[in-house]
Parts: structure tokens; sequence; C-alpha cells
């Protein structure tokens, strides 16, 4: 039976996993392996000393060594391993993320306000420092309309989901990349500046893809363990009830903007901002549902209703893949996109704490976080500053890259 | 048995299915082609060769109800689209989205959605207007690549890596809710067929099993098991539910006939002949929708169509 064993020649008809995303990993790999409990997949791709013999069903059903990377990532990235390294440092510090917040104090029913207050208490008591993330989100905000003055590429496509970079690294070619703001995600930035004050820095993220970020290569290891919003929840519940922890009012800031309803801060408001940078007063800003509640048109008129621009908000990899659609067929007539892999945006992310509150479903969920994140809460200034410092990263195209070494 | 064999492709044949009208055939092979082929006067004839899609291996290939349309999946992440212009399939459009291999496409029955799943562990599906085709919905329920999908009229099924059968329903909110229905396999299920309120489905563990679908839930009514020593990578029910069909990786394609009602009023196959059909590991059987040909594609390049009723 000569499909039991996949032939050499016909190894090119794979899509190639992306190295990438292992390479970071592959040091981890070797501490891991004596954990029976991680099952790892033959990844023979890596493994040269072998001859390669893989079944074709082994091949066809594998899920990828990209999967198993980050599974293994995961692991190493968990709570436990937070635990033990704070100990080994003088002065580590850790960020969290509005949204994050968001989802913690509606679980355990404080204001965002008191849970911030809380989370101060709990990683004190470790000597850690908690810094709220807003300010740094606000950075690279600045940073991106100062990027959007200056491009001409358009459209611009946000990139501070890294599951949206992540997809469109493996899937999409140059021609798309090339459209991606070049501007550091909040998280690092966050890890950048904090990095001369702290020897060790962690997160606290709506998402488990910012894991896959912070080992990113170019991001030198700023950050330095992310955690998700579900990782932590019963950790915080166990010292909220062994310890006398006395919810406090304290000064915090939102980078939320409700006064109109194009704004949406379900992630970190991007688009909001870049809108307001340009808008002149007595210009009209209109909304428009395309499809679906993920994918708004927001469009841009003066005074004497002529149309000054079009942007969108585009939430889910459904309509993540119908704006690619437009740009390949050069439709896409936005100036820049705010995009973000997950439906609903941030506080509806991967790694946010899963409700069983009367079974709720997202969509209803999602409008009382945002109703968290903004009470109480002092708006930020959100006049534009000309940053002194650009924060900038850079993306791969590795969809067509060859890595196989048999 | 009276058996036709189709050559032209010159690598594994992956798939192999029937037009609805029972009188072509459409295959899939990792030479990146698709070979349309004609019934013609009790022989079958190459009639056109769509080479214009994939750069990968083409794993997976559909027609909508009406024939019209043709969809394929292919190793290159990319679902083609093909409409049938009266005498030839065209190219239409190209669906770009999957991350990584697509392992399987399929039509509803009434033709408004096309689904594809693969290796990128999700399910997509796909609707049209003006023959514009965009993305309705990415599914993620399954842990798993996803190896198959099949449609109950608007109702989808799709069999993973991860041994689960995973059902998707439209639910009333415009989202496709999804809900794990249990089939107990030991390892990857291969393929999904329904015929009425019967699904069969294949496994890797060597097994088939027979299930009668009950208000969205699923009961198992019989497993074959102990014909086949190899995975079993294919089923399909005759066009009358009379007969099943399965493929496996140990060259052999087994036939089994309805023989019994239980209790329940369900019926209970039992084995009618199993024989060497390929030289390697039969990939596809597929019934054809109006009488008992059975087509099958296997890795030794061949295509076979047997003659059931000799």
């Amino acid at each position: 039976m000569f499909s039991s064993t996949i032939k050499i020649s016909s190894v090119s008809d794979y899509i190639v996993p992306s190295q990438e995303c292992i390479k970071p990993l592959m040091k981890n790999v070797k501490l891991q392996l004596d954990d029976p409990s991680i099952q790892l997949k033959p990844n023979l791709i890596k493994n040269q000393n072998n001859v390669a013999k893989v079944s074709l069903q082994d091949c066809l059903a594998c899920s990828g060594c990209v999967t198993t990377a980050e599974t293994i990532l995961i692991q190493t990235q968990s709570l436990e391993e937070f635990l033990s390294a704070i100990k080994k440092y003088k002065n580590p510090a850790i960020g969290i993320s509005p949204q994050a917040r968001a989802s913690l104090s509606y679980v355990l029913n404080f204001t965002d306000v008191q849970m911030h207050s809380i989370l101060q208490q709990v990683f004190q008591e470790m000597n850690v420092t908690l810094y709220d993330m807003s300010e740094y989100t606000k950075i690279a905000i600045n940073n991106s309309i100062q990027e959007f003055k200056q491009t001409n590429i358009f459209p611009l496509l946000c990139s501070e989901c890294p599951g949206w970079v992540c997809y469109a690294e493996k899937t999409l070619d140059e021609s798309i990349i090339n459209h991606m703001s070049k501007v550091k995600s909040p998280q690092q930035i966050f890890g950048k500046l904090l990095k001369n004050k702290h020897d060790y820095i962690a997160t606290i993220m709506p998402c488990y893809d910012k894991k896959l970020e912070a080992v990113r290569e170019e991001n030198n290891q700023d950050v330095n363990i992310v955690l998700s919003t579900r990782e932590i929840e019963q950790f915080v519940k166990d010292f909220i009830q062994k310890s006398n922890v006395i919810p406090q009012q304290i000064p915090l800031s939102t980078l939320a903007i409700n006064l109109q309803e194009y704004h949406n801060s379900s992630s970190n408001n991007y688009l909001d901002y870049i809108i307001q940078s340009i808008l002149i007063p007595n210009w009209i800003v209109k909304q428009n549902i395309r499809k679906n509640k993920d994918f708004i048109e927001i469009t841009i008129y003066n005074e004497d209703m002529e149309q000054q621009g079009i942007f969108a908000r585009v939430f889910g990899l459904k309509n993540i893949a119908n704006l690619i659609t437009q740009i390949k067929t050069k439709t896409c007539k936005y100036k820049y996109v705010e995009i973000m892999a997950c439906p609903l945006g941030c506080l509806n992310g991967g790694g946010q704490i899963q409700i069983q509150k009367n079974t709720e479903k997202a969509i209803d969920l999602i409008p009382k976080l945002k109703e968290i994140m903004t009470t109480q809460k002092i708006q930020i200034d959100n006049q534009y500053e000309n940053e002194q410092e650009m924060y900038l990263t850079s993306f791969k195209h590795i969809k067509n890259e060859n890595n196989f070494q048999w | 048995m009276n058996c036709k064999i189709l050559k032209g492709h010159e690598d594994r044949v992956w798939q192999v299915v029937w037009h609805p009208n029972g009188q072509m055939l459409a295959s899939c092979s990792s030479d990146k082609t698709i070979k349309l082929w004609r019934l013609m006067n009790d022989e079958y004839k190459l009639i056109q060769t769509l080479d214009d899609c994939h750069k990968k291996s083409i794993r997976s290939v559909s027609f909508s109800k009406d024939g019209n349309f043709l969809a394929s999946g292919g190793f290159d992440a990319i679902v083609g689209v093909w409409m049938f212009d009266g005498s030839v399939y065209k190219l239409i459009q190209q669906l770009e989205g999957h991350e990584s291999e697509v392992k399987g496409v399929a039509w509803s029955a009434d033709g408004k959605y096309l689904a594809s799943c693969g290796r990128d562990k999700t399910v997509w599906i796909w609707d049209h207007e003006d023959l514009e085709f965009s993305c309705n919905c990415v599914l993620q329920a399954h842990d798993e690549d996803v190896k198959c999908i099949k449609w109950n009229n608007n109702i989808l099924y799709s069999g993973s890596y991860d041994n689960s059968v995973i059902q998707y329903i439209y639910g009333e909110d415009d989202e496709w809710d999804h809900l794990q229905v249990q089939v107990n396999h030991q390892s990857t299920i291969w393929s999904i067929d329904i015929f009425n309120k019967l699904m069969l489905t294949t496994s890797a563990d060597c097994t088939a099993k027979v299930f009668a679908i009950q208000n969205g839930n699923l009961k198992h009514i019989q497993t074959l098991q102990g014909f086949h020593k190899e995975p079993i990578y294919s089923g399909s029910f005759s066009y009358d539910g009379l007969y099943l069909a399965l493929a496996s990786a140990d060259n052999k394609i087994s036939i089994f006939k309805k023989d019994s009602i239980d209790e329940f009023g369900q019926p209970h196959f039992a084995l009618e002949q199993i024989f060497d059909a390929f030289e390697f590991d039969v990939n596809c059987v597929a019934f054809n929708p109006k009488n008992y040909l059975l087509a099958a594609s296997s890795d030794d390049l061949n295509i076979k169509v047997f003659n059931l009723q000799l």
C-alpha cells in the first residue's frame, strides 16, 4: 500500500506550518517533554535525525505542528509559572487590560474601580506592582493616528489583534500584509516602557493569542508572561475569600467614548480616535451596518454633505474573510479598518471568563461589560498628542515559504 | 461483477461524486485536476478536465442539487466554485479564508449554502447573492482537523479527527448553533452519509455505524465491525436505502443489504459481499442517485464503477 507512507515528492502538497511561531518555543519544548500530561504529536518536520516515515493518515489527521506549539506555549505561560517566577525577581509588574478587568468585575460582582483596587491588594501581597494598561493603549492610539496621517497605504489595517495577525501571516499574501499598521500593540508598548523599571513583566489579557504575540522574536521578551482573564479568575476568587480585602474608590481612567453610536469600546477604540482626529466641527459621521453588526461602515461628511472618507470596524473571521475579498478585488473603499478576530471584539475574547449565569449569550453580555468599563471612570484626555516616539513592529509573510527540511 | 475502469488521473483520486441526474461523475485528485465523466451507452467518457483553480491536491468535490454548480476544496486552502454554462463548467470564484488544507465541500439541499471544512479545525459556511459568494459564518466547534461535512436539508453535520460529529442548525438569532451528537467512534470520523432519517458514519476505528436521526439526536442502530482491517474512509447509501457500501484502506469494498426491520421500525444491514476492489487504498464510494451503480476511487489512480445488478 503506497499510501501508508507519504512520499517525499508529495510533501509540498501540504501547507507548511509557520515556523516563525514554533521557533521561540523550541527551547521550551525540551523542558516540557518530561511532563507526561503533554501529548506531543509526531513533529517530523522538525526532526531531521529520524528517517521521515509519516503515515499519510497521520499527516492528514494532524492539525499541525503549529497547534502543538501553541498548546505547549499556553502551558508554559500559566498561572503556576507566573507564581513561581515572581519569587525569583526583585521587582515584578503586571498590567491588566480594561477588557479583562471588566470580565472579572462582572463575574465577581464589583464595580470596575473596586475590582482594580482589589487586584492592587492581591498583587501587592505578592510584591507585584499592578498597572492599568489604558495609559499605554493611549500611546498605541496616538501612534496609530500619527501613522494614519502620514501613510499613503489605504486601507490601513489595525494590527493590534494577534489572532488576526497570525491568520494574516499564515494565509494572506504580501499585498495584504503591507496594509497592516506597524504600530506595536498596547501590550508590547507596556512591556517595552516598563522594562526599565521592572525586571519581570506580566499582563492579564482577554485573549490567548496575546501569549503568541509576547514570544514573537521582534518583541524581545519585553513581556515575560501573558495570563488570560480566565486563568486568574479562581486565584482572585480564592484570595478574596481568604483575605480581608476592602474595595476602595480609586481614580481610574477609561479610553471609552460613549457619546456617539458609532463608538465601540469592546476593543481599544482605534477607529473612534482616528476618526476624531480628522473631524472638523460641523462635520457629520454616519454609521452603516453591512451584513451584520460586526461589520460596521462609518462615513464622514463635511458640512455640505460631501463624503470625506469611509472607515470600517470588522470583527470576526467571517467578516475578515469578506473584507479581504474586497481588498483583493480592489473594491475596498475604506481608509482605516479596525480588525479584531473575535466576534463582538475583545470583550468577547477567547480568554475571557465563560459566563454561565442563566446561559447568558455573548450578545447580551457585551453591553453590560461595556457599561462596567465606562462607569465611575475619569475620561482620559482624548486629545491627540503628537507622540515623540513611534513604537513599531514588523510582520512576516510566511504563506509560501517552504520550510521542509527533508 | 460488471465493472468499468476510468483511467486518466495521474495521482491518487480522493473523491468521486455523481451528478444529481446520475449521468455524470466528477472526480478530484492529487494531480490538481477535477475530471468530469459522462455516462453514454454504458461507457464513461472524459468530457472535461478542470485544472485552472487549485495549486495543490484537490481533496473534495460536490455538485449542487440542481447540478448547476460544482464546488471543490484543495490542499491550497482554496474553495473553488464552478458554474455550468450549458455545455461546460466554468470557474466563477475562488473562496479564500481557510488557514490550511480544505478537506471537504458540500452544498445544502436548497443550494443556498456551501460548506467547507478543513485542517484548520473550522467549518465555513458561504452564501451567495447574484453569483457573488461571501462568507456567512466560521464555525470553530471541533478540537481537531475536520474531515468531512454532510448536509441533511439545512442541517449540517461535520466529522473530525477529534472523533466527534457536530451538528449545526441555523438558529432564530441568525447564528449557527452547534451541538455534539454522540457517535462513540474510537478514532477519526472519515465520512458521513445520510439517507432519509438514517446516518452512516465511517471511522479510522475500522467500524461503520448506522444511526437514526430523531429530533436532532442520533439513535444508534447498528455497528458494522470486523469486516475491514483498516480505516474505513467512505460510506454511501444506495438511492433507495436498500444497500450501503463501505470503502477502506485495506483495498476492499464491502456491500451491505437491508435484511430486517427491528421492533422500532429501524432497518438492519447484513453483509452482501466484500471484495478486493483496487490495488491500494479505496478513498471513496458513491452510489448513483438513480440506480445501483457504485463509483469508487483509489490511490492506485483509478476510478471504478461497479454495477451491482448484473
